[in-house]
């Protein structure tokens, strides 16, 4: 309790700011990828995609998959908007929007983790913004012209030509670390997709991994793709099922978004983790990133291959090898993280179990 | 004796309301007059008006994430009036938490 009237470090108060990011997020992510995932089960693969089986389910697609281009968006908006409150909401939305798209010379997306980054730049910004002092005359146009004009423009700018470099730097090490790694053994390369799946939980080392398979799925190697699309779905899949099973390591609020993140799951969507991620960050993630890098590691020796560019359950219509090893695989991963979080998770006290 | 508190937690399902119920039971067994606001996922119940905050003696916020009109609680805090603790603190430690109250409210 003591603890508590201190001054709050700037460590609890990024956290809090985050913590009101997934608060609005978690909504929009299980809307449109609820969605999005219920239309695929029914799919057909066609050319390498899966496709909706009718014109009913297209639409239902169609809006799931607004939905899930939102999501990213959403996280960064409501961080800016905890920061630098009314104004700094436009330019968080847009500039979400930004990292979740290709962007520059060298079309970059930086996903999940450019987002979150981009939300507290813009945020701090804000803020900073609002101390200035300005004529009374142009006080009015301040909150709706000036600030999200030039915050926008100014961070946007700022994104694309400085912080997109180490990012992109980084997708671009860890892709030829990976073809690197392609040389020696199989089972060392799929330890190294496995990490990349869950290491940012949909930021740029998972966007690394899909350039990496899908480059080697141009040229005819199949593998390493099914491999990574497996290991897409380990993560929430993981955390769902650790949801569930250590009942008094995890709260009722918990298993439903256990329910969420498995469903997530099913279309192999990673950022299905990321709200366990936020209440528990270091459990979560050793645990997700050794459970996903095993099961790549037996994925590739089992020569799990798969000729669509889409994971989870339900892109197991595309795997042309393996199809039974994908599924067993994934539980392996699931399992490894289950057994992580019962030995790591201490038990969390009655009162909160209600 | 009055207090007035806002709960709010991240997914805004479970805590935010466990915490409202925790500290209504601690204060009604001590015979504390208190009102707690819910920020959760279904938005603002059980709103705080300004002159009800003003009324309180001490102020709690039992929150994880930024809350809605905080500068309701600017005078507070600036009073020294305020505090602020996890949703699951106020859960856990409830006793501990009212005894701070009251020592504050002195």
């Amino acid at each position: 309790m003591s603890n508590d009237t201190k001054k709050k470090g700037l460590g609890a108060e990024l956290f809090k700011h985050f913590n009101t990011g997934i608060s609005y997020f978690l909504p929009v992510i299980i809307a449109g990828g609820m969605l999005f995932s219920f239309t695929l089960i029914t799919g057909t693969v066609v050319d390498g995609q899966i496709l909706p089986s009718n014109q009913f389910w297209q639409n239902v697609y169609d809006i799931g998959q607004a939905g899930f281009s939102m999501m990213v968006p959403v996280l960064s908006a409501y961080i800016a908007y905890s920061i630098g409150s009314k104004p700094a909401l436009a330019p968080g939305f847009i500039l979400g929007y930004v990292a979740n798209n290709p962007i520059g010379a060298n079309g970059i997306s930086t996903g999940f983790l450019g987002a979150l980054i981009l939300g507290y730049v813009v945020g701090y910004v804000v803020k900073w913004i609002k101390k200035l002092k300005v004529p009374q005359d142009l006080q009015p146009m301040m909150p709706t012209f000036f600030v999200p004009l030039c915050t926008t423009l100014v961070v946007g700018i700022f994104y694309v030509y400085v912080l997109t470099v180490p990012l992109n730097a980084l997708v671009q090490l860890i892709v030829s670390l990976m073809y690197q790694l392609n040389g020696t053994s199989a089972v060392v390369l799929g330890l190294g997709i496995g990490l990349l799946a869950a290491a940012d939980f949909g930021g740029p080392c998972s966007k690394a991994a899909t350039a990496f398979t899908l480059a080697l799925m141009s040229e005819g190697f199949y593998g390493p793709n099914g491999v990574f699309r497996m290991c897409c779905a380990i993560p929430p899949l993981g955390m769902g099922l650790a949801a569930f099973l250590l009942r008094d390591r995890y709260t009722k609020a918990d298993r439903q978004l256990g329910i969420s993140a498995l469903f997530l799951c099913s279309a192999g969507i990673t950022e299905g983790a990321i709200p366990f991620a936020g209440k528990d960050f270091k459990r979560t993630w050793i645990a997700c990133a050794i459970g996903t890098a095993v099961a790549g590691g037996i994925g590739m020796l089992h020569e799990i291959s798969s000729v669509v560019a889409f994971g989870g359950i339900v892109a197991i219509t595309g795997v042309t090898q393996g199809k039974l090893w994908y599924v067993v695989d994934m539980l392996i991963g699931a399992a490894v993280i289950v057994a992580i979080l019962f030995f790591a998770k201490p038990k969390l006290d009655p009162a909160e179990l209600k | 004796m009055k207090i007035v508190a806002v709960s709010a937690c991240t997914a805004g399902i479970a805590h935010t309301y466990m915490a409202q119920e925790a500290l209504m039971e601690e204060c009604k067994k001590r015979g504390i007059d208190c009102k707690v606001e819910t920020q959760g996922g279904m938005g603002i119940d059980n709103e705080l008006e300004q002159d009800e905050i003003d009324a309180a003696d001490v102020a709690i916020l039992a929150v994880a994430v930024s809350i809605e009109m905080e500068d309701r609680f600017d005078e507070k805090r600036d009073a020294g009036k305020l505090i602020e603790v996890n949703p699951s603190e106020a859960i856990k430690n409830t006793a501990a938490l009212i005894d701070r109250a009251e020592e504050l409210a002195k």
